[in-house]
C-alpha cells in the first residue's frame, strides 16, 4: 500500500465517522458505545489504520502516524462531547434498594486463637513476654526437670504418647517444659507465657481430647510470694470474665510447685447458684498454679534461696468452653465453619 | 476408697459435725463429693493427691482434720496376747526391693461369714463383705493405711521368701487369672512355690477359705517402684498396690500388723504367735530446718509463730527451736514433707489459702520480650483472615493413609496410640484439612476458604523434626488464579521479594503444581488438587485449590517496616497488547522479555487469555497492559509508540508472539 492510499483511507474513515456520530440522537448511549467500538475499539477502524502502517517506510510511517493520531484525537473528542451531552440529559435511575446486601467473603479466627489472644493481651500488659517451645519433647524436659518422679503415681495424670520410649522421646503432655527451657537460657528476673498444643492419651469424649492447647505462665524474681500469685491470677480472671466473678484458691498438688493451688471462679453460667456445668458447687475450676518448687530452680541453675517465683497453667479449650458456653470439646477440632464464624 | 463420717468420728476424741468435716476437707483441697447420705451416716469420696498416700485411710483423714478442732486422735487398741509360739521364718532376697517384712501366725481361727458389725463397716468403705479374715485385712487397710495379706498357713511350706520371679514362672491369683511373671515382678514364695505377687495380689494356692484353720498375716514395706513396675507388667492395679506405690512407713506397717493380729485373735477367736520379721526395723525421721522469715516471705503474709508451733504439734511433728530456726521432723507417715516449702504449704493450707492477701507484685516494669516469631505468626494470621480465609485447627494426629501422601518424608509413628486413625504425626496439613472440607460440605457449607498454621513432623536420620507450616485451601470459590493472587498478596504484604513460581511435580496437584521459591529456596507449593486425591476424600464434585508453605523462611525474611517511596510525579501511559503464542508459553517469559528491554516500564498487567477456533492449533491469545512511566519527564506519544514497537518486535523475535492488536490510552 502506498502512503497516498492510506492518507485517503484516513480521510474516508474520518468523514464516515463524523457523519455517523452526527446521526446518533441525544441520549442513545447504546448507539454511541457501538460507534466507539467500531472506530476506536481494539479492533476498530483507527487501529486498523495503525496496523497498516507496518507496510510503509519509516519516513512515511511517521507522516501517516501523525495523521492517524490526529484523527483518533478528533474522534475521541467527538465521542466525549456527545457523551457529556447525554449524561447531562440523563435522568437518574431509580433502584429498588430493598434486596438483601451481598456479604463480603470474610475469614474468621478459630476460637482457640481468639481466646489465646485475649489471654496473651492481658499478660503482655503486665510485662509478660510470649515464648514458644517444641511439641516433641524429651522425658527430661516433660517430667524429670519438673521434679516429676519417674515411676510414681504422681506421673499418672500425664498419660503420655511416646514416639520412641526407649530413647525417652514423647509428645509433650503440658506446656511446662517451656518453663524449663527458658530458665535454662535466661537468668532471672523473668515473666513469660507460652501457648501451645499438648498431647495426652485420653480417649475422646465431651470433655477430653488427646490433643488440646495449654497456656503456661511463669514469673521469677526476688521476693515473689504466694500473695502475688493470687494477685496476678485474680487480676487475670477478672479481666477475662468480668470483675464480678469470685475467685477461689484451694490447695492442690503438682510436683513442680510447692505450695500448689487450684483456682476456681464462681460459675458464670448459673452465677454461683449451682448447675450441671459446675456440678452444683457454684464454682468451676479454671487453672492450676503454685510457687515454683525449689528443685525445679536447682535443675535449671537458679538459686532458690535468692529467687522465688510462681507458675500457672490452664487449658485454652476449657477457658473457651467457660467463656463461650461451648458444650463439647470436640467442636474445637471438628472445624465446622458455621461454628467458627460464630465467635468472630 | 470411700470414707464414712460415722467411722471417722470413732477415731476422734471430741465432737465434729459432718458439715464441719466436709468443710475442713474442702479447705484442705481434698474436694469431697458425697456419694451416699442417710440419717445415720454420710459416705463420701475424696481426691487424694498422689503425694499424700497417708490419706488413703480413716486414721489419715482424722489426723488431717483434728488440727482444726480442739480434739485429739483416738488410736484404736493394738495390744493382744500371744498365745501361740509358732513362727514362720522370713527371708528377703534384696533389701532394696523389700525394706521390711513381717508375718505372724494365728492358729485355730474360726473362718466364717463376717458378722454384721464388721460387715457394715466394710460395706460403708466400699468393699464387698466376704470371710471374716479377709474383711479384717481390708478393714485394717482402710483404717490404718497398711495393705495386708493373709495366707492359709497350712498351704505355706516351711518359710516365706521375698524375691523376684524368674522368667517363665506363673501364678494364679485369687481373682482366678493366670499371671505370667518375670524378673521385673516381686513375689512371695515358700520353699516350693510362689504364693503371692508382692504388694499386688495373693495366689489362689494359699488363699484363705471357709476350711482354713490357721492363718499367716503378712505386713511389709515393698519398694514403690518395684510394685509399680510389677503392676504395669501384669496389668493389675489394686488397693494394695496403689498404697505401696505411694510409700508406706515402718510405723504404719507395724501398727497394721498389730491391729490385724488383735482383730483376728478377737473376731476369729485365734491364738496369735510371735512376730517373725526381717529388714530395717526403724527408720530415722528426716530433719528439716526453716524459720519464720521463710514462711512469711513465701506466703506473702504475716503468720504468727504460735500458730505454726501449735499446728505442727497437732500434726505430730517433732519441733525444736535453735537460734531462731525451727528444726522439725514430720511423723513417719508424712513422706510428702521433704523440705521447708512443704512445711510452708502445710502452714498456709491450715491458715487457709483464702486468708492470704491478694497483692500485685511491685517490680521493675522492664517487660520480658517476646520471641520475634510469635508476633509475625499472629500478623500472618491477621492477613489470612483479611484475605477471606477461615482458620481451622487440627489435632495433627492422623492415620497412616494420610501420611502416605508425602512420600518424601518419613513419618513418625506413635508407639502407644489410642486408635489407628490417630497413630501417626501429620506430614502435611492438607489431608486433615480435606477431611474438614468433606465434613463441611456434608453439612451444607459449599463455598469457603480455610487456612491452618501448625506443625508437621518427620524423621530425619535419627532425629525427630517438627516444622511450622501455613496451608490454604479454596473450595468452590473462584479459580486457581484467585488463590494464587491471595498467596501473592500475602507475600506482598510480608514484603517478601524474590518469590518465584516454577512448574514442578507436587504431591497434591499431580498435573498442576507450582513450586514456590523464596530467594532460591523451596518454601512450598500451590496446586490444583488432583482428581485422584479428590476422589479419595470423596470431593470429586468440588473445585479445590491449595497451597502449603514452610513458615520458617517466610518468618525470617518477612518485614513489617514499610519503606517510603516518593509517588510518581509524571503520568503513566498504558498500552494494551494481544499476542498469539504457543499454548505452553510461560507468563514469566513474556514479563522477563519485556523487562529485559530496559524501557521505563512501571508494571505489566495480565488481563486475558483465550482461544477461538479461527486461531492456529495449540495457540492462545494473551492480552496484557504495559504501563510506561518515566520518573523524570512526561512521556510523549511518540516515545510510547516507539516503546510499543520495541515490545512488539522483541516478543515476535524471542517468543514467536504474533501481534493480534494493540492500543491504549496515553
Amino acid at each position: 500500500m502506498k502512503l497516498e492510499e492510506i492518507k485517503k483511507k484516513i480521510k474516508e474513515v474520518g468523514e464516515k465517522a463524523v457523519k455517523e456520530i452526527s446521526t446518533i440522537s441525544e441520549g442513545d448511549t447504546e448507539k454511541l458505545e457501538r460507534w466507539k467500538v467500531k472506530y476506536l475499539g481494539r479492533k476498530g477502524a483507527v487501529n486498523d489504520l495503525f496496523t497498516s502502517l507496518s507496510l510503509l517506510s519509516s519516513e512515511e510511517r511517521k507522516e501517516a502516524g501523525i495523521q492517524i493520531n490526529a484523527l483518533k484525537n478528533k474522534l475521541i473528542s467527538a465521542y466525549e462531547e456527545n457523551k457529556s451531552k447525554i449524561e447531562s440529559k440523563r435522568e437518574e435511575k431509580k433502584v429498588n434498594l430493598s434486596f438483601p446486601g451481598k456479604p463480603p467473603e470474610t475469614g474468621a479466627f478459630h476460637p482457640i486463637t481468639l481466646i489465646s489472644r485475649e489471654i496473651t493481651t492481658i499478660f503482655i500488659k503486665m510485662g509478660f513476654g510470649v515464648v514458644t517451645g517444641p511439641e516433641i519433647e524429651t522425658d527430661y524436659y516433660n517430667f524429670g526437670a519438673l521434679n516429676i518422679p519417674d515411676e510414681h503415681p504422681s506421673k499418672d495424670v500425664w498419660d503420655t504418647f511416646y514416639i520412641a520410649e526407649k530413647e525417652k522421646i514423647l509428645l509433650r503432655t503440658h506446656t511446662s517444659p517451656v518453663q524449663v527451657r527458658i530458665m535454662e537460657k535466661v537468668s532471672p528476673p523473668l515473666r513469660i507465657i507460652t501457648i501451645g498444643k499438648c498431647f495426652r492419651r485420653d480417649d475422646i469424649d465431651a470433655t477430653h481430647s488427646p490433643v488440646f492447647h495449654q497456656i503456661e505462665g511463669l514469673m521469677v524474681d526476688r521476693g515473689i510470694n504466694f500473695s502475688h500469685l493470687k494477685g496476678i491470677l485474680t487480676h487475670f480472671i477478672m479481666e477475662m470474665f468480668g470483675n464480678t466473678v469470685k475467685v477461689k484458691f484451694t490447695p492442690s498438688f503438682f510436683p513442680f510447685t510447692e505450695p500448689s493451688a487450684e483456682v476456681s471462679m464462681s460459675c458464670n453460667i448459673c452465677k454461683g447458684i449451682g448447675c450441671s456445668t459446675c456440678h452444683n458447687t457454684g464454682y468451676i475450676e479454671v487453672l492450676g498454679c503454685g510457687m515454683v518448687h525449689p528443685q525445679v530452680f536447682r535443675n535449671v541453675g537458679y538459686n532458690p534461696d535468692e529467687f522465688t517465683g510462681f507458675a500457672f497453667g490452664m487449658g485454652i479449650e476449657r477457658l473457651a468452653i467457660i467463656k463461650f458456653g461451648i458444650t463439647d470439646i470436640r467442636y474445637f477440632f471438628q472445624n465446622d465453619t458455621r461454628v467458627i464464624k460464630q465467635f468472630n | 476408697m470411700r470414707y464414712s463420717y460415722r467411722l471417722i468420728t470413732e477415731y476422734i476424741d471430741g465432737a465434729i459435725s459432718s458439715n464441719e468435716l466436709l468443710n475442713y476437707l474442702e479447705i484442705l483441697g481434698l474436694n469431697p463429693s458425697v456419694v451416699d447420705k442417710n440419717n445415720d451416716d454420710i459416705i463420701f469420696e475424696l481426691e487424694i493427691p498422689a503425694n499424700r498416700g497417708y490419706l488413703l485411710s480413716l486414721l489419715g483423714i482424722v489426723r488431717e482434720v483434728v488440727p482444726f478442732i480442739n480434739a485429739s486422735v483416738k488410736i484404736p487398741p493394738l495390744t493382744f496376747e500371744e498365745t501361740s509360739t509358732k513362727i514362720v521364718p522370713v527371708k528377703i532376697e534384696d533389701k532394696n526391693d523389700c525394706a521390711y517384712y513381717s508375718c505372724r501366725v494365728v492358729e485355730n481361727v474360726s473362718v466364717e461369714k463376717t458378722e454384721t458389725f464388721l460387715k457394715n463397716r466394710i460395706e460403708k468403705l466400699g468393699y464387698r463383705s466376704s470371710l471374716n479374715v479377709v474383711d479384717i485385712s481390708n478393714y485394717v487397710m482402710a483404717e490404718i493405711g497398711q495393705p495386708l495379706h493373709i495366707f492359709d498357713l497350712d498351704k505355706v511350706e516351711q518359710y516365706v521368701e521375698v524375691r523376684r520371679a524368674r522368667k517363665g514362672e506363673t501364678l494364679v491369683t485369687i481373682d482366678g487369672k493366670k499371671r505370667d511373671l518375670d524378673e521385673s515382678v516381686m513375689v512371695i514364695a515358700d520353699s516350693k512355690k510362689i504364693i503371692a505377687i508382692a504388694g499386688i495380689m495373693g495366689g489362689q494356692n494359699s488363699e484363705v477359705t471357709a476350711d482354713t484353720k490357721n492363718v499367716l498375716i503378712e505386713s511389709a514395706i515393698f519398694n514403690p517402684v518395684v510394685v509399680r513396675r510389677g503392676s504395669k507388667k501384669i496389668g493389675l492395679t489394686t488397693e494394695a498396690s496403689a498404697r505401696f506405690e505411694r510409700g508406706i512407713s515402718i510405723d504404719t506397717c507395724k501398727t497394721g500388723m498389730a491391729r490385724t493380729a488383735l482383730l483376728t485373735s478377737n473376731i476369729c477367736k485365734g491364738n496369735a504367735g510371735p512376730l517373725s520379721e526381717s529388714g530395717v526395723k526403724e527408720e530415722p525421721l528426716p530433719v528439716i530446718k526453716f524459720n519464720m522469715a521463710k514462711v512469711n516471705n513465701l506466703s506473702g503474709t504475716e503468720i504468727k509463730e504460735e500458730f505454726v508451733i501449735d499446728l505442727l504439734t497437732r500434726l505430730n511433728f517433732q519441733i525444736k527451736k535453735e537460734n531462731g530456726t525451727f528444726v522439725v521432723s514430720p511423723p513417719s507417715y508424712r513422706n510428702d514433707i521433704k523440705e521447708d516449702v512443704d512445711i510452708v504449704e502445710e502452714i498456709i493450707r491450715y491458715r487457709q489459702y483464702e486468708t492470704i492477701p491478694v497483692y500485685l507484685p511491685v517490680t521493675s516494669i522492664k517487660p520480658t520480650t517476646s520471641s520475634p516469631e510469635v508476633e509475625i505468626m499472629e500478623r500472618i494470621k491477621d492477613i489470612c483472615i483479611q484475605l477471606g480465609f477461615t482458620e481451622v485447627v487440627h489435632m495433627g494426629l492422623t492415620s497412616k493413609e494420610n501420611t502416605d501422601f508425602s512420600k518424601d518424608t518419613s513419618s513418625i509413628e506413635i508407639e502407644n496410640p489410642i486408635s489407628a486413625n490417630l497413630q501417626f504425626l501429620r506430614t502435611s496439613l492438607i489431608p486433615e484439612m480435606l477431611e474438614t472440607i468433606k465434613f463441611n460440605i456434608y453439612h451444607g457449607t459449599r463455598n469457603f476458604n480455610i487456612f491452618e498454621i501448625g506443625n508437621v513432623y518427620y524423621r530425619e536420620d535419627d532425629t525427630f523434626k517438627e516444622e511450622a507450616m501455613l496451608s490454604f485451601i479454596s473450595i468452590n470459590t473462584g479459580n486457581f488464579f484467585n488463590l494464587k493472587g491471595k498467596v501473592e498478596s500475602l507475600f506482598d504484604r510480608l514484603h517478601l521479594k524474590n518469590i518465584e513460581f516454577k512448574k514442578e511435580n507436587g504431591i497434591f496437584g499431580k498435573k498442576n503444581n507450582l513450586a514456590i521459591y523464596l530467594n532460591g529456596l523451596l518454601i512450598g507449593n500451590i496446586f490444583i488438587l488432583s482428581d485422584e486425591i479428590k476422589e479419595h476424600f470423596d470431593l470429586k464434585k468440588c473445585e479445590i485449590y491449595g497451597s502449603e508453605l514452610k513458615l520458617k523462611e517466610i518468618v525470617e525474611k518477612s518485614s513489617f517496616l514499610p519503606v517510603f517511596r516518593e509517588p510518581p510525579r509524571y503520568p503513566p501511559s498504558r498500552r494494551d497488547f494481544s499476542f498469539i503464542f504457543h499454548e505452553d508459553i510461560e507468563w514469566q517469559e513474556i514479563e522477563n522479555t519485556i523487562l529485559s528491554l530496559e524501557l521505563p516500564v512501571e508494571k505489566i498487567e495480565f488481563f486475558d487469555v483465550y482461544r477461538t477456533d479461527d486461531m492456529p492449533e495449540n495457540t492462545v491469545s494473551i492480552s496484557f497492559s504495559v504501563f510506561f512511566r518515566s520518573t523524570t519527564e512526561t512521556l510523549s506519544k511518540e516515545d510510547v509508540i516507539g516503546f510499543s514497537e520495541k515490545v512488539i518486535k522483541t516478543i515476535y523475535q524471542k517468543l514467536k508472539g504474533q501481534l493480534r492488536g494493540s492500543g491504549g490510552e496515553t
